[in-house]
């Protein structure tokens, strides 16, 4: 590691400007009922396609930083969370808005998701180098088991139930697996068409189900009514903060384990440690439920600590932390780069300058959303009439951007239109778009790792049972399989 | 007390998952699947077996009762065709005016009123499109064969 790869985006006035600008439109988009931080980084993929890396990862962090946060703001101020990762804050920061108390539940959120992000990111430099050592001994069924419980754990913390998560799974392999077979080069699924042989562009099927099918589905919901909060005293007293320090760490450090799980992300971190603070907290400042300091505070630091533990599975194995992570991987790979153990080895500059990238978005993070409380406060009221149209006719020219290609807009509407029907049923789309990426990586490592045991299944089976890594993974597994099965049907607050 | 409502297709939708979740199946088995577990076809059939094992459990699990929103409201269908116009159109009329088109349209039919604020927001993005892609990422974008 070296200073200046760490201390880039600080010292580059264009990264520095990419970071900040990255920061502000992700706390506005997640400000935004509807926009969520998965759309936009997913259109912004495109947008920045053609960019040097650096400053394109630089914009995504500050999005993903900025946006995970900004989601906060309107859950106070109008009862709406900007996005999953926020639907927590929402119990406690909309009844301390309507004491009067919006000011101090802005103010708290920010810092809170200050010391998250700040955590997050800690743990990232801490972690990452470490686990990157340990996946250099990953064997392809150890890749094989890491992409199963990334699916399973998607699949059983999102949508109705683990059954149609696992649909959704199953679905999402079979579209990556579309094409020329890259070690046979038979063509698989695509029924004669030369146009299948290269695959399904996952990018427009990311914008599709991510961007058009959200903003389709925000059009069924009604026109919320703005009721306009009067914003007093942001910063808190020293004496709050301290109270309320040993919680932000407590959920920092869930949230950052629960973004580092493959396949999960903020808005599960955020439930987590909202349940936690609850059962943890013996004199909360007002019940929860009724605008507890403690009910924003756990969900804001945890939702952002997930952040940095999202990009530790990401840069080190190259299987995404979460959605957002999972586009990013996208963009990694239009920018000619593999995520994984090698990433690390081969470009270490680039995993100190996303460090010291994601610490400075951090610090933007804290400066815009106290300065710019009042201001933000308006972005809620954006009506729906106006801005999904917008967002369908920029998933439209994101797409088209990529490859100049009418044929990738036409994959990005039918992902968008049959996205749309899948969630009215219950179907998570995050499991589908996790599934077409995993889906090769796990495909060829399944097929590694029976010819590596003679073409038996039984014997591979028995070499894993061998393996330290393979063991914890399985283990990882079915304790995923055994939880989920007792679960049953999972509280409704986080089906789409 | 009288049942839950369920969502409308809710009965028709294991058929059809069972039908995605057999022609996954059949693919797998017609790339030797299961002949070698190595082959091309192994994993789309164990991917398949998945799919139709959660189509299973789906059939039999409780139906869940449909929220009090209609499923697809004439404003979300009236959206999807005029997304599907407008990317059929722009071959031939060229991204510019089918992105005015229907932003035009669509703001107007959300909104419900003001025709002229519609087309001004229309002309802003579309011009905005046009500084971001065009001008600064040099994307070229659909101009249309009515104008070539």
């Amino acid at each position: 590691m070296t200073p200046a790869h760490l201390l880039m985006s600080w010292t580059d006035p264009a990264l520095f400007a990419a970071t900040a600008l990255g920061t502000l439109a992700g706390i506005w988009i997640g400000a935004v009922p509807g926009l969520s931080v998965t759309m936009a980084v997913s259109i912004l993929v495109s947008f920045t396609f053609a960019w040097r890396l650096e400053p394109a990862l630089a914009l995504m962090a500050g999005v993903f930083t900025g946006g995970v946060y900004g989601g906060s703001r309107s859950a106070i101020l109008i009862n709406i969370p900007g996005g999953p990762a926020a639907i927590a804050t929402a119990l406690d920061g909309y009844p301390m808005a309507k004491r009067g108390e919006a000011g101090a539940a802005i103010g708290l959120t920010t810092l809170a998701s200050f010391l998250g992000g700040l955590v997050g990111v800690v743990a990232l430099a801490l972690g990452a180098p470490a686990i990157a050592e340990v996946a250099i001994l990953f064997a392809p069924r150890d890749y094989l088991l890491l992409g199963m419980l990334g699916l399973l754990l998607v699949g059983s913390l999102s949508g109705e139930s683990l059954a149609k998560g696992l649909f959704a799974a199953g679905l999402g392999i079979t579209l990556g697996l579309v094409g020329l077979d890259p070690m046979t080069a038979e063509p698989r699924f695509t029924y004669g068409s030369i146009e299948l042989l290269g695959g399904i562009p996952y990018i427009a099927a990311m914008i599709g189900c991510f961007g058009a099918a959200e903003a389709l589905a925000q059009l069924r919901l009604p026109e919320a009514e703005t009721v306009r909060q009067r914003i007093g005293r942001i910063v808190p007293p020293r004496a709050t903060l301290k109270r309320h320090l040993p919680l932000a760490l407590r959920a920092s450090g869930i949230g950052v384990v629960i973004g580092a799980l493959p396949g999960t992300g903020g808005d599960i971190a955020a439930l987590m440690a909202y349940d936690h603070a609850r059962r943890s907290t013996r004199a909360p400042s007002h019940p929860f439920g009724s605008g507890a300091e403690e009910g924003v505070i756990a969900p804001e630091a945890a939702n952002n600590a997930a952040v940095g533990g999202a990009y530790v599975p990401m840069l080190t194995l190259g299987i995404p932390g979460d959605a957002v992570t999972a586009v990013l991987i996208g963009a990694l790979f239009v920018h000619g780069l593999k995520p994984g153990p090698m990433l690390m080895i081969e470009t270490p500059h680039l995993f100190w300058f996303t460090v010291g990238n994601l610490l400075l978005a951090n610090l933007a993070l804290l400066v815009f959303g106290l300065a710019g409380a009042r201001a933000f406060a308006r972005i809620a009221e954006v009506p729906r009439a106006v801005l999904v149209p917008l967002i369908l006719m920029l998933c439209v020219v994101g797409t088209f951007a990529i490859r100049n290609s009418l044929a990738d807009v036409w994959w990005m509407l039918s992902f968008g239109i049959a996205g749309y029907g899948l969630r009215l049923y219950g179907f998570e789309l995050g499991p589908i778009i996790l599934g077409m990426i995993l889906g090769p990586l796990m495909d060829a490592s399944w097929r590694r790792t029976v010819i590596a045991a003679g073409d038996d299944v039984l014997a591979a089976a028995g070499e894993a049972t061998g393996s330290t890594i393979s063991v914890i993974l399985i283990a990882a597994l079915v304790v995923i399989i055994i939880r989920s099965f007792f679960r049953g049907r999972r509280p409704a607050a986080l089906s789409p | 007390m009288a049942e839950p409502r369920s969502r409308p297709g809710e009965r028709v939708l294991p058929v059809l998952l069972a039908v995605a979740a057999a022609v996954v199946v059949a693919e797998g088995w017609r790339l030797d699947g299961l002949a070698s577990p190595s082959a091309a076809g192994a994993f789309p059939l164990l991917a398949g077996a998945v799919m139709a094992g959660a189509t299973a459990a789906i059939a039999l699990a409780p139906r869940r009762a449909a929220d009090a929103l209609p499923m697809l409201p004439a404003r979300v269908a009236a959206v999807m065709a005029l997304l599907v116009a407008c990317a059929a159109a722009m071959p031939l009329i060229g991204f510019h005016l089918a992105a005015f088109a229907f932003l035009a349209v669509t703001i107007r039919l959300l909104a419900g009123r003001g025709t002229l604020r519609a087309m001004l927001i229309a002309a802003l993005a579309v011009g905005a499109v046009h500084l971001v892609f065009r001008l600064a990422f040099t994307v070229l974008l659909p101009e249309g064969a009515l104008w070539r």
